[in-house]
């Protein structure tokens, strides 16, 4: 299987009026691949997802997505042409039902969008498609429930739903386990392994475990920049990388 | 018609009733600013304060304490509305703040009604203040220049107070990010219930010198609201500096507005708010929208 | 569920039964006040696409309101049409409109979009208050209403209130039945996604500025609706029907209705014009009582009228169910 490259930013840099939070980051994400981000807070992992989902409009450099210059699109667009987020604060939407947030999704990637004279229910694949991805992220009992009365980890779950429902070749997870104990944690990475199945994963990350379970390239944002990409254990071993996070494990 | 001759006339106009529009719109912004409510009522606060001028007026017969008991008790009616509706529907948002000073203003404006008939008023100003000062080769009259140097003192002793006192940087600090503030042990509603008062007080001042310069009605304060909308989106909402030169700048389009055109005067108004509106919702000078 | 859509439907079909059968059982006067229910009820339940379900608030929707009135109104004068496409030009202008304004007015969401929609209502009112050969300033033009015509069958008269009655009465039903069939459509859903989080419907690939925009179009049409049949009623317009009093007006009913329910407005419409018909006989302090009854319905009771109803309600239903054992 060729390993050509899906999504490749080129001397990305983005300000914040004086401040320089992405500092030139040049990077190559390989079809199919799982790569993790790393990085302190306040690196700029966030803020590159941000630039990458066309929430943030460079200020200088390029983000090409399966060979088409995607710099300044707007998020629905770049979402349209395959590129799906999750949030690390869970961004859901609250007085919908778990089953209602899920279809909103469907019927944007299946093109329904303006329709207003017909009853939804017309599109009887949507509630199997819906169904389906309820089961894939283990929230089909809970699909009458209120996203906003759902529990820590449900709604986590339902944040990557929303995500992969639009079928997009590369999905982005901004920190999916973040604030989970271990087992929650466990079941996030069976079900992240699960979902991203013959996709393009780009994962930020904290939580060790996670990345070496999941990840084959890692990726470590320093204050803007890049300061290591490599495999788990070229990583591991990576001088720059100890100083950059002093004391990881 | 020589323009050149009438001109300085014409820009004391606009100034005159700029900084009337500066007194009204301090307040606004200020809480603005800090509450994030655009206060519906503040219209009507400015006509209780004519209202009550005249009531003072009728018991006592000086100006002078009228203009400085009538303010007082806007200040009370203010820290009213604040304690009791503002404070309770504050959880449930600034649509349900809104609605509320909303509902507000209509009542006051009944109220105003029931109380002190539908016609206007007249109210009068103390000799003293009523004849006119010779300058710019014409007659001024006296009384304008009165409500400039009263906005002027205010807005000076505005200025100082929150600037150089303790106070008054509180008060800054707080409109800028409350939560801060509210971290590091002040008293946040307080300061909201005070501040309240305070923007009530001003819109109660200028209700006394205004009402005998614009008209004491019952649609007074319906009326001033559409141009402090206007002064409030313009200067930035949250922002005195921003409030006083969109003050100046509306008075004066307003005085040249009414000269050249009077047909269009309105007009200019609102849509100078929807091109502020479209084109840069934060206003010339505030950060916040 | 299904038990309970039964009573739903039961209830619905009796409920526009009696509706029907109305003119036989109420003299006159009272039918008037029930015309005008059902006019404000369309205005209501439009204005509540976008207030409740959108989440927009907007401060100036007399502005539709008042395009319709005035475009029926002018379209009997110049061009001697009948109702009924009088009525419908009321919507389509209302839309036109909607266009002029909803193209810059959607961009913008919560305090400028309240304000946005004020200043253009403004503008809009003062147009009409200027213009008095077109539109008769604030003294207003005066129309006899026309009559309906339907192709094939001829004119029927619409002078006798019972006629205009179950015109009004038809019209209302449809428009509010396609508004209530609205909200399970695609857009009426995507439309409540987006009020629920505007910034995520952007990233899940909805273009969140063109839906907007057309449900902004949607609640236009029908608030055009509801004025050409006002000023039909009235057989009059003036700058009342499009000023700031009228866009105030339909806010506080809506809300004191009760958004978060379809027919909440309805209630709230009911609620109020009832009121106002029986206790301006006695005091000319309406304006006082609405403002207090708002009041206390934003502090106390926001979920409106309906929602205090359907609170009670489910609590006597459980206060049954625990008794059932």
């Amino acid at each position: 299987m060729e390993n050509a490259t899906i999504l490749e930013t080129i001397d990305l840099r983005k300000d914040f009026g004086s401040q320089k939070i992405i500092n030139g980051i040049s990077l190559s994400i390989g079809r199919g691949s799982r790569h993790a981000i790393l990085g302190p807070n306040g690196a700029g992992k966030t803020t590159f997802f941000n630039l990458l989902s066309g929430f943030h409009k460079a200020t200088s450099g390029e983000i090409i997505f399966k060979g088409n210059d995607i710099t300044g699109l707007s998020p629905y667009r770049i979402n349209r042409l395959g590129i799906a987020r999750s949030f690390q604060i869970t961004n859901v939407f609250p007085k919908l039902s778990v089953f209602e947030n899920v279809r909103a999704v469907l019927m944007s990637k299946h093109k329904i969008r303006f329709n207003f004279l017909r009853n939804i229910r017309k599109w009887g694949n949507l509630e199997q498609e819906t169904d389906a991805i309820l089961e894939q992220i283990g929230l089909r009992e809970k699909k009458e429930a209120q996203a906003g009365f759902l529990s820590y980890g449900e709604q986590r779950a339902l944040e990557v739903g929303i995500t992969i429902a639009s079928d997009p070749e590369v999905i982005l997870l901004d920190e999916p386990t973040a604030g989970m104990s271990i087992d929650e944690t466990r079941q996030a990475i069976k079900l992240i392994d699960k979902v991203t199945q013959g996709k393009t994963l780009l994962i930020i990350e904290h939580d060790m475990e996670v990345v070496f379970t999941l990840a084959d390239v890692i990726t470590v944002i320093y204050y803007g920049t890049v300061v290591a990409t490599g495999s788990p254990e070229e990583i591991r071993a990576n001088q720059k990388v100890r100083e950059a996070y002093l004391g990881d494990q | 018609m020589d323009y050149i001759s009438i001109l300085p006339i014409q820009i004391l106009h606009g100034l005159v009733y700029g900084m009337l529009l500066f007194l009204l719109a301090s307040g606004l912004t200020l809480i603005f600013g800090m509450m994030g409510v655009l206060n519906f009522a503040h219209g009507a606060l400015y006509m209780i304060g004519a209202y009550f001028s005249f009531s003072v007026l009728l018991w006592t017969g000086q100006f002078w304490l009228s203009l400085i008991i009538a303010p007082v008790l806007v200040a009370l009616v203010g820290l009213l509305i604040e304690r009791v509706f503002l404070r309770k529907v504050h959880v449930y948002g600034h649509v349900a703040e809104l609605l509320v000073t909303f509902g507000i203003a209509f009542i006051l404006e009944d109220v105003v009604m029931i109380l002190w008939g539908s016609e206007p008023l007249k109210i009068e100003i103390p000799a003293i203040l009523a004849g006119s000062l010779s300058m710019f080769g014409d007659t001024y009259p006296t009384y304008r220049l009165f409500i400039l140097v009263v906005s002027l003192l205010v807005f000076v002793f505005l200025s100082l107070i929150l600037t150089k006192t303790r106070a008054g940087i509180i008060v800054r600090a707080a409109v800028d990010n409350k939560e801060m503030v509210g971290a590091l042990g002040f008293n946040v509603p307080l300061i909201f219930l005070l501040l309240f008062g305070v923007g009530a007080w001003l819109a109660g001042l200028a209700g006394v010198i205004g009402g005998p310069y614009l008209m004491t009605h019952p649609g007074m304060g319906a009326v001033i609201l559409v141009d402090l909308f206007v002064v409030v989106v313009l200067g930035g909402l949250g922002s005195i500096r921003g409030a006083l030169l969109a003050a100046i700048l509306i008075g004066e389009i307003q005085s040249f507005g009414v000269l050249f055109l009077p047909q269009f005067a309105l007009f200019f108004q609102y849509l100078l708010l929807a091109a502020v509106l479209i084109l840069k919702p934060e206003g010339l000078l505030g950060e916040k929208t | 569920m299904t038990h309970y859509r039964i009573w739903n439907w039961l209830f619905l079909i009796s409920f526009l039964a009696l509706l029907a059968f109305l003119p036989g059982l109420i003299p006159e006067f009272s039918l008037n006040v029930v015309i005008t229910m059902l006019i404000y009820s369309l205005f209501a339940i439009a204005f509540n696409i976008l207030f409740g379900q959108a989440g927009l608030l907007s401060f100036g929707h007399a502005a539709y309101f008042g395009t319709g009135a005035y475009t029926s109104i002018l379209v009997y004068k110049h061009f001697g049409l009948s109702l009924f496409p009088g009525i419908l030009a009321g919507g389509v202008f209302s839309v036109l409109l909607g266009v002029i304004f909803g193209v810059f007015v959607v961009r913008l969401s919560g305090m400028p979009f309240a304000l946005l929609s004020l200043a253009f209502n403004m503008l809009i009112y003062a147009v009409a208050e200027k213009w008095r050969t077109f539109t008769g300033g604030e003294d207003g033009i005066a129309m006899q209403r026309p009559d309906l015509f339907i192709p094939g069958f001829g004119s029927i008269d619409m002078f006798p209130t019972v006629n205009f009655y179950y015109f009004v009465l038809i019209i209302v039903v449809l428009c509010i039945a396609y508004c209530w069939w609205f909200t399970k459509t695609p857009l009426g859903r995507i439309n409540v996604c987006i009020r629920e989080n505007e910034e995520r419907a952007g990233f899940v690939g909805y273009n969140t500025y063109t839906t907007k925009l057309l449900v902004y179009l949607v609640c236009a049409f029908f608030c055009g609706v509801a004025g050409a049949l006002a000023s039909s009623f009235d057989e009059f317009v003036s700058t009342s029907m499009i000023n700031m009093v009228k866009s105030g007006d339909i806010l506080i009913t809506t809300f004191v209705g009760g958004l978060g329910i379809f027919w909440g407005p309805i209630a709230g419409v009911c609620f109020l014009t009832y009121l106002n018909d029986t206790l301006s006989s006695f005091t000319k302090h309406w304006v006082l009582i609405q403002g207090a009854i708002f009041i206390a319905v934003v502090m106390y009771a926001p979920d409106g009228i309906s929602g205090l109803l359907l609170r009670i309600k489910n609590r006597l239903f459980d206060r049954f169910k625990i008794e059932k054992g």
